[in-house]
């Protein structure tokens, strides 16, 4: 970290949809580096530049309207530009927006950073007829003005030559000066000897810019480390002027607009603006009956090409990984080295790539919908739905992605601003049923209610309908009451900018798209990684050395009989099989579905299915060969005949079946709703920065899934089923 | 009953008079640049009636109607 505090630093700031991201891989030709912010869970994207003949650092900062930092992603911004290394801020504005984009180059420049304004999208800009002066603009805001078309990578050259000429000045000798009102003036001389004793190194001039932040940005519930004694101040200063009558938010806001239209009036001209093409779009997008469909019919698309589309992609990966585990199996000697590499280590790493596809599918998704500006029209079609359980409408794309997988749905809650929002979503949508739940249903469905109908319709049809029912009314209802108790705060407010359409650049949708990838691979993979071979470890030791003989003078014995070769074959399968589901039993995994027995039986399950369960964390599908394993029947899948046999063939201890339809339904709402799966974790870890909120997760799923279970069981008996 | 963004019809021009939110969201519309005395419109309402859409300082920005309630506006006359 020291090595990188030495390079200079140069931060790309701008509103959201200004076009930064662009700009900034523009830039850094895509080459960026994605890393943690200290303590918040929001990525820092950096790259190192050549800048003529220094090294510079640019820093992708998060998208924002102002200083004020509302968010922790502003509050990072501030933090950032009171950095020593911070050298100089490039300012994107989006030409057809100005006044916005310039309000906060204005407030930059006030704080007396070096700034270059990149007035980003003039082409747009001269399509609306809008003509800006860029050299008069500079002259009034004492700062280089660059055109940039950053999607064309128009005008890069011109801007990194004002960026490196702005960085050989000492100091930058921008000076902006608003005329605020008397009253302002006063409050901000009342303030600087207060902060000038918390930090005297500072200038004048940048002292004064710091007691006009604190005036219009601290906020009575939040510290960020600012000393009581400017906290208190500021409360006295703004006090007062509530008492006389006077909006300090306004008078200085309001101050700066006034500057900023003067300026722009000099600076600017617009002919009529013609109607964009962008509003004849929205006609149809968010039009009640046809933006109901088309939104309708892009959701089903991604939801389509999020089950279906990556099925061939996934199936390559899981053969890849079969194929290697069987080739390594026929190198390496047996032993408990072969088992680790095979069952540990490539096991786990296929159990991270085989996320891939869909990660990287959902990804150029959401970054094709934001960069399109379609994503926020989703969002204002959908707020209505989503307030009513206290969710961003912005929530609505990563929940959807839920009923694909959890893992990439959780990186995808990425777009919505909140800190807090972003949590209350990634810990409702895990109880969407995934695609890795389908196939226990399919098993347990296959095996107890085989056949059956219930009215018109067959009995397994109306359970997996009743579970997809289930999951969407579970999750709605744990957003409501996460968003209540756990997290409370202010409902999500949505005030929320639509952009123009535009047409996504396709190169960095997929830089973008990639960058995650390599983030979750990194990051959650090693998690996941760690977490399979602790699965393997408990559930493959310790090995019984008395067993292995009996199984050993077993297979000789088979070896010695005068029967065919075929029988033979099979005859040694099954002692496998069953060695494998004695070893299994014995295993600190089994012991412990033993030990845990009393705690299932009452909601409908046995050690069996317990061990199923402990297994099923690597991957909720996992259930089901674990099973295979402990019923000694071996491989198996969801439709494999003898497992469903063995299950139905399966006993209590007093001779009454273990699966009735009863625990079978049981069982799939405790699948339905338990967080039995390990990437899950790994990924919320990931995206929440800390270990509390995996494990908050993990407890109330495990929690909400047994009483669910208990309720179902138990009160199915009372009512006679089962 | 002082008119407010969430009464305007379709189109309407109109002028912010006040914003009457808590702090933090007054503070964040105004540094959108609605400030007293700035033309607005409402373009457009979703299709389940709620949040809405308006046009202000040439872009789109959209509100839900419990805050656009607490925007007060003056009409102006359609040209």
């Amino acid at each position: 970290m020291s090595a990188k505090q030495a390079s200079p630093q140069v931060l790309v700031a701008g509103n959201p949809n200004s076009g930064k991201s662009t700009l900034f891989n523009a830039l850094s030709g895509g080459s960026a580096h994605v890393g943690n912010y200290p303590g918040v869970t929001i990525d820092r994207t950096s790259a190192q530049v050549q800048l003529g003949a220094q090294s510079i650092e640019l820093v992708d900062l998060p998208g924002m309207y102002s200083l004020t930092a509302s968010s922790p992603e502003e509050q990072l911004a501030v933090n950032a530009l009171i950095e020593v290394n911070t050298r100089a801020v490039i300012c994107v504005v989006d030409a057809t927006t100005l006044q916005r984009g310039l309000y906060l180059a204005l407030q930059l420049i006030e704080s007396g950073v070096s700034v270059v304004i990149a007035l980003n999208m003039m082409d747009s800009a001269e399509h609306l007829g809008l003509r800006i002066d860029t050299d008069r603009l500079s002259q009034l805001f004492g700062a280089p003005v660059v055109p940039v078309v950053a999607t064309k990578r128009r005008g890069l050259n011109h801007l990194l030559a004002a960026l490196e000429k702005q960085l050989t000045l000492a100091s930058p000798g921008q000076r902006v000066t608003v005329n605020y009102p008397r009253d302002v003036e006063a409050d901000i001389e009342t303030l600087v000897p207060v902060v000038a004793r918390w930090r005297p190194e500072t200038g004048s001039s940048r002292l004064r810019a710091f007691a006009l932040w604190c005036l219009l940005s601290l906020d009575e519930d939040r510290r960020w480390g600012i000393p009581d004694e400017v906290r208190r101040t500021v409360a006295a200063i703004r006090k007062s002027a509530g008492d006389g009558g006077r909006n300090l938010d306004l008078e200085i806001i309001g101050s700066r607009y006034a500057w900023l239209d003067h300026a722009l009036g000099q600076a600017c001209s617009a002919r009529d603006p013609r109607p964009s093409w962008s509003e004849r779009i929205d006609l149809v997008l968010t039009h009640p009956v046809a933006g109901l469909v088309v939104f309708a019919a892009v959701m089903l698309g991604i939801f389509e090409a999020l089950f279906a589309g990556a099925e061939p992609l996934i199936g390559a990966i899981e053969s890849l990984t079969g194929f290697l585990q069987v080739r390594v199996a026929s190198i390496l000697p047996p032993g408990v080295l072969r088992d680790l590499v095979v069952e540990g280590i490539i096991a786990g790493v296929g159990n991270v790539i085989v996320f891939a596809p869909q990660i990287l599918m959902l990804f150029l998704f959401v970054g094709f919908l934001e960069d399109s500006g379609y994503l926020a029209r989703v969002a204002f079609v959908i707020d209505r739905v989503m307030k009513g359980v206290g969710l961003h409408g912005k929530a609505f794309v990563p929940l959807l992605s839920g009923f694909a997988c959890a893992v990439p749905a959780v990186m995808a809650t990425r777009t919505i601003e909140r800190r807090r929002d972003r949590l209350v979503t990634m810990l409702a949508l895990p109880l969407m049923s995934c695609s890795a739940r389908l196939p226990v249903y399919i098993l347990v469905v296959g095996t107890v209610f085989a056949g059956q109908s219930l009215g018109w319709f067959s009995a397994g049809a109306v359970a997996l309908f009743s579970m997809y029912t289930l999951s969407v009314l579970v999750t709605l209802a744990a957003a409501a009451v996460i968003g209540r108790t756990v997290l409370p705060g202010p409902a999500p407010t949505f005030v929320l900018e639509m952009p123009p359409y535009r047409w996504p650049s396709l190169q960095i949708l997929w830089i973008n798209a990639w960058r995650r990838l390599r983030v979750f691979l990194v990051d959650a993979g090693t998690i996941i990684l760690a977490m399979t071979i602790l699965l393997w470890a408990l559930l493959s030791f310790p090995k019984s050395a008395p067993l292995t003989e009996h199984y050993a003078t077993e297979r000789e014995r088979v070896e010695q009989m005068a029967i065919p070769r075929t029988e033979k074959a099979e005859a040694l399968r099954t002692l496998d099989s069953r060695e494998a589901a004695d070893q299994l039993s014995n295993s600190f995994g089994g012991k412990f579905g033993h030990a845990i027995e009393p705690a299932l039986r009452p909601i409908g399950f046995d050690w069996q299915i317990g061990v199923g369960i402990i297994g099923a964390f690597a991957a909720r599908e996992v259930f089901i060969s674990t099973l295979g394993v402990v019923f000694g029947i071996g491989e198996a899948d969801e439709e494999n005949k003898p497992l469903r046999q063995a299950l139905r063939d399966a006993r209590h201890a007093d001779g009454t079946p273990v699966m009735t339809p009863l625990s079978g339904v049981s069982l799939m709402v405790f699948f339905l709703l338990a967080c039995q799966c390990m990437s899950t974790i790994a990924v919320v870890r990931r995206e929440s920065g800390s270990w509390k909120w995996p494990v908050f997760l993990f407890s109330y799923m495990t929690v909400l899934a047994y009483m669910a279970s208990l309720a179902v069981y138990q009160g199915g008996q009372l009512l006679g089923f089962g | 009953m002082k008119p407010s963004l969430a009464d305007l019809p379709l189109g309407q021009p109109a002028q912010i008079k006040s914003i009457d939110c808590d702090r933090g969201l007054s503070r964040r519309l105004m540094e959108m640049g609605l400030l007293p005395g700035t033309s607005v419109r409402v373009v457009r309402v979703a299709p389940l009636g709620d949040p809405i859409e308006l046009r202000v300082r040439n872009y789109s920005l959209s509100v839900r109607r419990a805050e656009a309630a607490r925007i007060a506006v003056n009409r102006e006359e359609m040209v």
